[in-house]
């Protein structure tokens, strides 16, 4: 028992595993092709690149909704700053794409 | 802005909690399950367990209750473990300002065990329990989405500069998790966009925990500044 637990520590551990683990668990954002760092509003929702493991996700920013989804900006979600970020913003701030 | 009294937070805590579906477990609640909750914290922390009673509040998902009801030695822990709890460290019990962004912040997890239940069942709950325990940008991820929760109280409630607020986030997210760079910055980016978020007069998203808190006590009678009376209207 002890050591089957020690070996299922062990795999887990291991980024392969645990990327494997992250693909099939809903609500946890899919593999994606973008740059760490990138920053961009996704349905008016504020996200970011981070590529961890060697795997890029694009990661929603704000916390969930009633229904479960990552909660939309109420006006607008705008990309600005240096280093680019993505975040909410009064609708005459402009939307980005 | 006016204080927001511990009364009127504790029993808005009360009510968010009850419309959650969740127990709420206050420092002043049966000891049993904080205790074997801080001694869990104690283990997957640097904190000692004193400072996790003090300093942490968390979330005890549904996987817990359904483990509880298939083992038959934890039955003194069942009668509390019939549903999921938020158990609320004594800091955040003692100030009205903190406790509402700490529940928006728990009830933020409770959602994410809503959607995930609701994708394939226990099944789905295990996995993202899993998940979360090993794989440290997903764990961070969670928490810093939440922690943008406890940004938005201190700016409303405690009247912090929102760079200010996100500093007191990115040290707790730091000290609370031992993780990696890589990790922390994905925390780190919903704190930050939450920052920018309550700069530009808005707050971070439609819908959240941590906005039905602040209606709440907006709907018993406490008073926002003038610059978020709007967006509580």
């Amino acid at each position: 028992m002890m050591r089957a637990l020690l070996v299922a520590a062990a795999l887990v551990a291991c980024g392969p595993v645990r990327n494997t683990l992250a693909t099939v668990t809903p609500t946890v954002p899919a593999s994606a092709s973008c740059v760490d760092g990138a920053a961009r509003c996704a349905a008016g929702v504020p996200e970011s690149c981070r590529v961890y493991d060697g795997v890029a996700r694009w990661w929603p920013l704000t916390p969930l909704t009633v229904d479960g989804g990552a909660a939309a900006c109420g006006e607008v979600c705008v990309v600005d700053g240096t280093p680019a970020r993505a975040h909410c913003a009064t609708a005459d701030a402009g939307v980005s794409p | 802005m006016t204080i927001v009294p511990i009364d009127l937070a504790r029993t808005v805590a009360a009510s968010e909690c009850a419309a959650a579906g969740v127990t709420l477990v206050t420092p002043d609640s049966p000891s049993l399950l904080r205790s074997a909750a801080y001694l869990s914290v104690a283990a997957l922390t640097p904190l000692t367990v004193a400072e996790a009673r003090e300093r942490v509040s968390l979330y005890v998902p549904s996987l817990v209750s359904d483990v509880a009801a298939l083992i038959a030695g934890v039955t003194t822990l069942a009668p509390m473990l019939d549903k999921p709890a938020v158990i609320v460290g004594e800091r955040a019990w003692s100030e009205g300002n903190v406790l509402a962004g700490v529940i928006g912040h728990e009830l933020g997890h409770r959602r994410r065990d809503v959607a995930t239940r609701g994708a394939c069942g226990v099944v789905c709950s295990a996995l993202w329990g899993v998940t979360y325990l090993a794989h440290p940008a997903v764990r961070l991820w969670e928490e810093g989405t939440c922690m943008t929760s406890d940004v938005t109280a201190a700016v409303i409630l405690r009247d912090l500069a929102p760079d200010a607020a996100a500093d007191e986030a990115q040290r707790a997210l730091r000290s609370i998790y031992s993780a990696d760079p890589a990790s922390l910055a994905i925390g780190g980016d919903a704190i930050e966009s939450c920052a920018a978020s309550l700069r530009a007069g808005v707050l971070h998203g439609k819908g959240t925990a941590i906005e039905s808190v602040l209606r709440a006590l907006v709907a018993r009678g406490w008073m926002p500044s003038t610059r978020w009376a709007k967006a509580l209207a």
